[in-house]
């Protein structure tokens, strides 16, 4: 108490700088990455080979093969490659590594993209979400820098009538009422960064319920407005009988198949005829129709793989049932058969499908249809980029992305294999499950 | 005052700053003993990113978001203190006549700046220590240690395009009047730059209507850091930043020279 008036500037320095040695001090004691861990430390090695594994390049299953990955791409595939000494190797033997599988029909909201990359989802052809997230997407699609994310085409905002199907979740959508506005509405979608155009077709009949939907005309003149702006245009529906009459009008594509009746070998004919693709969804039909495939899935996985948003869409119901598997099944049998392009979609992450985790059940439906574990992997791989004319994604093959995913064990035989992931690769660089898998409570 | 009057009455630079340190220190006093400020700006962000960060996302999928929000909350920490020490203290000074009061002291109006300046940025380094702590060991957010000093320097760099702004405020608003404006615009601009929800989620309109505040250059420069950014280039958020921090200082300035009579 001497020189009480002096103290408090003769102290002010040292606390100045006791203060900011304090936060330097707080800032070099906050956790960093493991350097041994991908997301941090130096980058991970995104140079390397899978040798001597079994591969399926998008179409057919190739045994005993090496695949090169170089800066994010595949550079080479081949028997015996003469691979530089030193490269890193990872043993393929007993596994069998495809292309990372793209889900084609899903809806993106929150994080559910990184929810598909833990599943070997490394893209998802989005069938309806905000247009808002579309021009980061799109830049994030064509960065080959690590990401923890599946990449993302869209159709972005839905063709759809003032309250109609697409208008109930709270995302604001932008409707059409009449045929004229469609060239304007299409236009707008392409600026806005749609990747094609989605049509809703759904009155709500097989549901007993009546909901706005478009008018035959405003389809039809979608349809062709999205042709003259070089855009593919699909469609959902929900009848055997809009999924006919759409095809009259020129459709790309169905988004899903219909669950309300069985289709002749004639119409499924006219189908393959018209060079329509359809993705049936089966994951949504049959869940709509009081099937689950949630506890075989759940089963087939480790726990800590599973998020909390994944289990809670996978438990989820729909109010009562709609259409039956069988009807969806057989009508997916059907088209195949005819030589319809079957792809697989999921519709994720509606009630009773998880993102990512489903398209593992899906392959498993489209074989329940019918489809060899070839051709349900090539609806799952190839399928999806030749249908919508995407070129550099969906084969295990020189100069594609090197999206990849390796099981353990032999697909050819055991298509449920798919679920023993031994690694998933997203432009070359290792999806590692301890960096994206969500945390456990306590 | 006997003792202290010899170093005083030298004004060398060591003058200027233990002038600058004491009005600091008196500053931060009397603002850290007025709770109307020192609870809402320590404990809002804090809780917000608590909530919304930690609590909400237990168990969640993946660290996007925690990591996503440290960046956004710390903005939004140092946001507080800035425009409400300069927007509704400056104003209280001015209209209780303490400004006038100060004015007629030899302190000069640089230290009673740094003095508001630093005690923002001290409030705002408590919030980023907290954040920083939870974020770390709460939610298990890991960062390289250049990521964790970036963007503890571009969030304390903040305090001065925001100080800038409530200097703009206080220069014009009555005391009561202060308190509504700068109410409005703490919530306003932190909603609309994507401070409390990310800006990708709002609407496109919003998304354009943003780039007019410094708020969303802030937020951007601090999620480049950790690559969460929408991709614009630093210079873009850089070059509107000060541009926009200019006109609140020629504002501000204004201000002045209307309260000064001349």
């Amino acid at each position: 108490m001497a020189t009480p008036e002096r103290s408090p500037w003769r102290r002010d320095p040292w606390i100045a700088l006791a203060g900011l040695a304090a936060f330097a001090a707080l800032l070099m004691i906050l956790p960093v990455p493991d350097p041994a861990d991908p997301p941090g430390g130096p980058l991970p090695e995104t140079n390397f080979a899978v040798v001597d594994v079994t591969v399926f390049d998008g179409e057919e299953f190739r045994p005993h093969r090496d695949v090169w990955v170089e800066d994010g791409g595949i550079r080479a595939v081949g028997a015996r490659l003469a691979l530089p000494d030193g490269l890193p190797r990872v043993d393929g033997r007993g596994h069998t590594l495809l292309p990372g599988l793209i889900d084609a029909h899903t809806h993106t909201f929150g994080l559910v993209l990184t929810d598909a990359l833990r599943f070997g989802v490394t893209t998802v052809f989005d069938q309806f979400t905000s247009p808002s997230i579309l021009a980061q997407k799109r830049a994030a699609r064509e960065d080959l820098s690590q990401g923890n994310e599946a990449d993302l085409f869209s159709a972005g905002n839905v063709a759809t009538a003032p309250g109609g199907h697409g208008t109930q979740f709270g995302v604001p959508v932008e409707t059409l009422t009449s045929p004229e506005e469609a060239p304007e509405f299409v236009r707008e979608r392409k600026e806005e960064g749609s990747d094609w155009i989605k049509i809703i077709w759904e009155d709500g009949g097989t549901i007993g319920a009546d909901i706005p939907t478009l008018d035959r005309a405003t389809i039809a003149a979608v349809i062709e407005a999205a042709h003259a702006e070089e855009l593919l245009a699909v469609i959902h529906v929900s009848t055997l009988e809009h999924g006919l009459a759409a095809l009259e009008m020129g459709i790309d594509g169905l988004v899903h198949v219909w669950g309300d009746e069985v289709i002749s070998e004639e119409d499924a004919a006219r189908f393959a005829e018209a060079g329509v693709f359809v993705i049936p969804t089966l994951s949504v039909r049959i869940a709509a129709a009081g099937e689950s495939m949630g506890p075989d899935l759940l089963a087939a996985t480790r726990p800590e793989h599973v998020s909390d948003m994944q289990r809670q869409t996978l438990a989820q119901t729909f109010p009562r049932p709609i259409g039956t598997s069988e009807a969806s099944i057989e009508s997916v049998r059907r088209l195949h058969a005819a030589g319809v392009t079957i792809l697989a979609g999921t519709d994720a992450p509606n009630p009773g499908t998880g993102f990512g985790i489903s398209m593992h059940g899906e392959l498993r439906l489209l074989e329940r249809a019918g489809l060899s574990p070839a051709e349900a992997l090539a609806a799952a791989t190839a399928g999806p980029p030749a249908a919508f004319g995407i070129e550099d994604r969906g084969r295990l093959a020189r100069g594609r992305i090197a999206d990849l995913l390796l099981v353990a064990g032999d697909l050819e035989s055991d298509l449920s294999r798919s679920m023993a992931i031994a690694g998933v690769w997203k432009d070359g660089f290792p999806v590692e499950a301890a960096w994206a898998a969500p945390r456990q409570p306590e | 005052m006997g003792a202290s009057a010899q170093p005083v009455l030298r004004r060398g630079v060591g003058w200027h700053v233990r002038i600058a340190l004491l009005e600091t220190r008196f500053q931060f006093l009397s603002s850290l003993r007025l709770p109307a400020f020192a609870i809402p700006t320590l404990l809002f962000p804090v809780f917000f990113y608590l909530f919304f960060a930690v609590i909400f996302q237990s168990g969640g999928p993946s660290l996007v978001a925690p990591t996503y929000m440290l960046a956004t909350y710390g903005v939004f920490g140092v946001l507080g203190p800035s425009i409400f020490g300069f927007g509704v203290g400056l104003a209280q000074e001015r209209d209780t006549g303490a400004l006038l009061l100060k004015r007629t002291t030899p302190m000069p109006a640089g230290a009673f700046l740094f003095a508001r300046v630093a005690t923002a940025a001290i409030f705002g380094a408590v919030v980023v220590a907290v954040l920083f702590l939870l974020a770390g060991f709460a939610a298990g957010v890991e960062l390289h240690r250049s990521q964790w000093f970036s963007l503890a320097g571009i969030i304390l760099a903040a305090v001065l395009p925001f100080s800038a702004i409530g200097l703009a405020i206080g220069a014009w608003a009555k005391q009561q009047a202060a308190v509504a404006v700068v109410n409005l615009v703490f919530i306003g601009m932190s909603l609309i730059s994507g401070l409390w929800v990310p800006i990708y989620m709002l609407p496109n309109v919003m998304q354009d209507i943003a780039i007019a505040f410094p708020a969303f250059h802030l937020g951007q420069l601090t999620l480049k850091v950790i690559d969460l950014d929408l991709g614009r280039s630093v210079w873009f958020h850089l070059v509107l930043l000060g541009g926009q921090t200019a006109v609140c200082l020629a504002v501000a300035a204004a201000g002045f020279r209307r309260f000064s009579g001349r």
